[in-house]
């Protein structure tokens, strides 16, 4: 009863080497083919536009961030949703990102072979072989600011996960190998302290889902079925945003009490909102 | 195997003893208590229980020395080890030393009770611990 989450540097690799170890292990495949189309349906968003979210930064306006993180905590609800289950390989939507502190996740980062990635960029942009370094140096930077930017974590540094392959130096096949050998450690099967930070998770990705439309700045988490939720507001609506907020989440499914901070301190909490 | 459990916990908070004993007893468990780790380890040494509950942040002895103990002693028993201070590197090690579970407190009678059932099905009981 295990999840395995894999991150990459080639989108190839990662689709690669998520579908050869699932059907190696007999796990079900959680990716963007099957969570977008329910994204799409619950929440009127279109696959394009949640493509986008996973894909690119947004504009510096206000209310393009605000857009941009909505459909994140979209998608984030409906993958944290199925994660509540088990015997699962993840990839595609960041989940190696947000699914942190589950001690049955284990977190995989592959990184492709330099040359055939150099060769894919080259064949794409008919650059040549110094053009495509920099612009997968460029990509990489990208990827890092994108991931630092919303996440607080940087994608691309290795030592943020649990196992890190480099297959420059080892082969996909002796790398899937690996991931199964890992995957049998008793330190990644679920138990009961386990089971309850993922269901911890769905409650902050539920609630954030219903509550960032109407209050986009709001900070959300959960312990043990109590929602903590902290924002911003004048000190005369304190009342009224806490009695709304109540309402809106009381009845989430797992929700056993709400607990609503009302901060005036408008400094120190616009320097976190954006995460 | 008996049909009850013979079930050795381990807590330096009386609290938790006084709570968790009788919520046991009702599902069919026989419960020894003890807050003191060196009185536990001398127990366990005696007798063979099925399932060892314990704390992990005591003094003296930690949660994870009661789990070498009991492992190093005998396969059978099942060790489910509690704490106040869970993290997942705390609970990815009692896992790969052989602990049967990881439960973080606060939790409910009713947590442990079902994670005891786990255990009783895990260990080829007959009776259903989960239905009494």
């Amino acid at each position: 009863m295990s999840i395995i989450i894999i991150s990459s540097d080639s989108k190839e690799i990662e689709q690669k080497t998520a579908s050869l170890i699932a059907r190696s292990l007999g796990y079900r495949t959680i990716d963007r083919e099957g969570i977008f189309p329910v994204v799409s349906d619950k929440y009127k968003v279109s696959e394009d536009e949640l493509i986008g979210a996973l894909e690119n930064r947004p504009s510096v306006f206000r209310k393009s961030i605000r857009q941009w993180n909505l459909r994140l905590s979209f998608i984030r609800e409906a993958v944290v949703e199925e994660l509540l289950q088990d015997n699962l390989v993840c990839h595609g939507l960041a989940a190696h990102l947000y699914v942190l502190g589950v001690s049955h996740v284990l977190r995989v980062r592959v990184l492709s072979k330099e040359d055939e990635k150099i060769q894919q960029v080259m064949e794409r942009s008919g650059a040549n072989r110094q053009s495509a370094l920099k612009i997968l140096e460029k990509e990489k930077k990208f990827r890092s600011r994108w991931s630092s930017d919303l996440f607080d974590m940087d994608e691309t540094d290795s030592s943020r996960y649990d196992l890190s392959i480099n297959l420059n130096n080892i082969d996909l096949e002796d790398a899937i190998k690996l991931i199964e050998e890992t995957i049998s450690y008793r330190k990644f099967k679920a138990m009961t302290y386990s089971m309850r930070c993922m269901q911890d998770l769905a409650l902050v990705s539920r609630a954030r889902a219903i509550l960032l439309p109407r209050f986009p700045d709001v900070r959300v988490q959960a312990s043990s079925g109590r929602l903590i939720i902290s924002l911003l507001s004048l000190k005369r609506e304190k009342e009224k945003k806490t009695k709304i907020i109540k309402d809106m989440t009381g009845n989430i499914q797992g929700v056993d009490y709400v607990e609503v901070h009302v901060f005036n301190d408008y400094f120190g909490h616009a320097a976190q909102s954006f995460r | 195997m008996n049909d009850k459990l013979e079930v050795l916990l381990l807590d330096d908070e009386p609290i938790v003893g006084r709570r968790l004993k009788p919520a046991l007893e009702k599902i069919g468990c026989s419960v020894e208590v003890f807050e003191n780790p060196h009185t536990a380890l001398e127990r366990i040494d005696e007798k063979l229980f099925d399932i060892v509950v314990s704390d992990i942040r005591m003094d003296d002895i930690d949660g994870i020395q009661i789990l070498d103990h009991v492992i190093e002693k005998s396969q059978h028993t099942k060790v489910i080890l509690i704490t106040g201070y869970a993290m997942m590197s705390l609970a990815r090690e009692a896992m790969e030393k052989g602990a049967f579970d990881f439960i973080a407190k606060p939790f409910q009678p009713d947590d442990l009770r079902a994670v005891i059932a786990k255990a009783a099905k895990a260990l080829g009981s007959s009776v259903d611990f989960e239905q009494k």
